[in-house]
């Protein structure tokens, strides 16, 4: 994983968004009236303007895929490069998504409504899970496969599984893979009907956790055989066959989706030197997380991201793994820093302790091995993923 | 290039009374009976009447595909192809969203793009990796290089692909829609060398294009051509060329 570009509630931009995650921690959530009518929420907005989209591309110019695009855009060079060495035919697309322009498709319904016709510049590309992709291969002149995988809230985790198999298997020498989810409406009120959402910041694992804050960003890789940087060492799937909106309670589907990236790593629980966790500070994923990270590893360093960037959904994926690897990439003489997990300390008695990570934390990672970081993401309907980004040793 | 084999399939649309009616349809060169009526969908049980229109179509065909393959539902992994997912749902919420009306949780949480996947999962107390892929007219090949890329990492298991889609509701309709909703399931498995097809995507577009008509949707293309003995099936979808070779 050679290359990153990153933009979310925390910044534009590796640097900026390390600085805001891990050496000058802040959380990125803001006070918004606007998408729940009625009702002020915290959520993640990407802060700063957004790149505008190449030429040529306004039938998809939506607030997504200017996302998409804003994180695009900071790998052209090397996404270029790779065009250079493998052509265009063998470099491939796979993006994850759970809005796509969802946005755009609630002004032109309301418009149509109104109206009996669609906004001027309006294109059901925009809507398409399918566009993200498509626009993506459109804008970095790619001529491989591009698709989008849109599976809620694990959408930009499983985007790596399948793009390793890709490249694994022939179809293709690099892809550029990652995730973009954009807020709307639809599912700030929809989260909001479900009554998932926390009045205050989400305090993932607190005994008084009481929802998450939606947000929004994009965070994508370029894949390659070599290439230097961190690199994709493992990812595990599973389903719960639970509920469409509650996972499994026990955490046995995201304890098995956490195995298998171990497994697919050839890695043990004691050589990974910290977990992303899923963490949205639900009353239910984070009791069935805690019950699974215990299953898997006993104890390890923990942290939730999410009170620093809100919970992306589709993207969410995507920018932890970017936070994963900019923990590996950042850190110096076998030490990594990992963000803060911010709560209130109150731990909930009732769920298994988990080693939360503080300020200024440090991993030193043992006896000269690799650092290993694993990050869980859990969607809707128990769809479950576990990626492992860590160091390589020549 | 990935080899794979077609163990079984079903597929389900309204005007279609069984397998039998689409294979008759899809070896000859007739129009396609009226979209008259319902397919049936009852093999979820009670999960069914929790499900949208597609997951609906998309979980039966997957369960019969399975049923008449011989295998138990829990034990394939899925990979679930739609263009346009539930979006008969999705415009029920832009309407309440224009309307200043609350949403419905249960239409919100069962309107998400793989909620097929997940009721299927559900159905089948299937607990292996689902995977749900979008890709404009070019969802199901896509579909189909993901699952036959999940079928090669799995070499010892088969792989159940269920492509399906609704026709868009006004105002996001377009002449180009296929007349129906479909689903189409498939079960493949990787195949040794020598043995079945192989599948590759590249070159630039020289295939049939999607024209609106059921046997020109690539799921029915696909299937038109493995129910035939010609060597090559070319589409061209979303700009690219998909070839399929004996």
């Amino acid at each position: 994983m050679p290359a990153m570009g990153i933009v979310c509630a925390l910044g534009t931009g590796r640097e900026a968004v390390w600085k805001n995650a891990a050496v000058e921690p802040r959380s990125g959530l803001v006070s918004d009236g606007d998408l729940h009518p009625g009702r002020r929420v915290l959520v993640g907005r990407a802060a700063g303007s957004l790149a505008a989209l190449p030429e040529g591309l306004a039938r998809f110019d939506c607030r997504n895929n200017a996302l998409a695009w804003t994180a695009l855009s900071q790998i052209q060079g090397e996404v270029r490069a790779a065009v250079g060495e493998f052509g265009p035919d063998r470099v491939a697309v796979v993006a994850g998504t759970s809005t796509s322009g969802t946005g755009a498709g609630e002004e032109a319904y309301a418009a149509w409504t109104a109206s009996a016709r669609l906004p001027a510049g309006f294109d059901r590309a925009m809507l398409e899970f399918g566009g993200l992709a498509e626009f993506a291969a459109l804008a970095l002149g790619l001529r491989g496969p591009a698709y989008t995988i849109s599976t809620a809230c694990s959408s930009s985790a499983k985007v790596f599984a399948s793009a390793r198999s890709l490249i694994d298997q022939g179809f293709c020498d690099a892809v550029v893979a990652g995730g973009a989810d954009s807020l709307c409406r639809l599912t700030v009120q929809g989260f909001g009907a479900l009554e998932l959402v926390a009045q205050a910041r989400a305090n993932p694992f607190s005994r008084n956790r009481a929802g998450l804050n939606l947000g929004e960003g994009a965070a994508f890789f370029l894949l390659r055989r070599g290439g230097g940087g961190p690199a994709l060492l493992g990812v595990g799937e599973s389903s719960d066959a639970h509920h469409m909106s509650a996972p499994d309670p026990d955490g046995r589907g995201a304890a098995s989706a956490m195995s298998a990236a171990l497994d697919d790593a050839g890695l043990g629980p004691g050589e990974i030197a910290a977990v992303n966790l899923h963490g949205t500070g639900t009353r239910l994923n984070d009791a069935a997380e805690s019950r699974a990270v215990a299953r898997v590893f006993g104890a390890v360093p923990c942290v939730s991201t999410k009170p620093l960037t809100g919970h992306a959904l589709g993207a969410a994926g995507a920018i932890e793994a970017a936070l994963c690897w900019l923990s590996i990439a950042e850190g110096e003489n076998g030490a990594i820093a990992l963000p803060p997990h911010l709560w209130d300390g109150d731990a909930d008695p009732e769920l298994p302790a988990l080693e939360l990570t503080g300020p200024d934390e440090v991993i030193e990672a043992a006896g000269g091995r690799p650092a290993v970081l694993l990050s869980n993401s859990f969607g809707f309907g128990g769809n479950n993923c576990a990626v492992l980004i860590g160091e390589v040793f020549s | 290039m990935t080899r794979v084999v077609l163990k079984d399939w079903w597929a389900l649309a309204p005007g279609f009374a069984d397998r039998r009616a689409f294979a008759a349809y899809l070896t000859g060169s007739g129009a396609a009976p009226p979209p008259e009526g319902r397919a049936e969908t009852s093999g979820a049980g009670r999960l069914g009447r929790r499900m949208g229109p597609l997951g609906r179509l998309a979980v039966e065909a997957g369960l019969r595909c399975l049923k008449s393959a011989g295998l138990a539902p829990r034990d394939t992994p899925s990979v679930f192809a739609s263009r346009w997912g539930e979006i008969s749902m999705t415009a029920d919420l832009f309407a309440s969203l224009a309307a200043g009306e609350p949403l419905s949780p249960a239409i919100f949480s069962h309107s998400v793009h793989h909620a097929p996947a997940g009721f299927f999962g559900i159905a089948a107390e299937n607990r292996l990796p689902a995977r749900t892929v979008a890709a404009g007219e070019a969802s199901f090949c896509c579909g189909f290089l993901d699952a036959a890329v999940l079928a090669g990492d799995r070499r010892e298991q088969s792989v159940l692909l269920v492509a399906a889609d609704l026709v868009p509701p006004e105002p996001f309709r377009s002449p180009a829609d296929p007349d129906r909703p479909y689903a189409a399931a498939f079960l493949l498995k990787a195949a040794g060398e020598g043995d079945g097809f192989s599948f590759a995507c590249g070159g630039e577009p020289s295939g049939a294009r999607p024209n609106g008509e059921l046997r020109g949707e690539p799921p029915f293309a696909f299937l038109a051509w493995m129910l035939s003995d010609r060597e090559e099936l070319k589409l061209t979808a979303s700009g690219r060329t998909w070839r399929w070779t004996r």
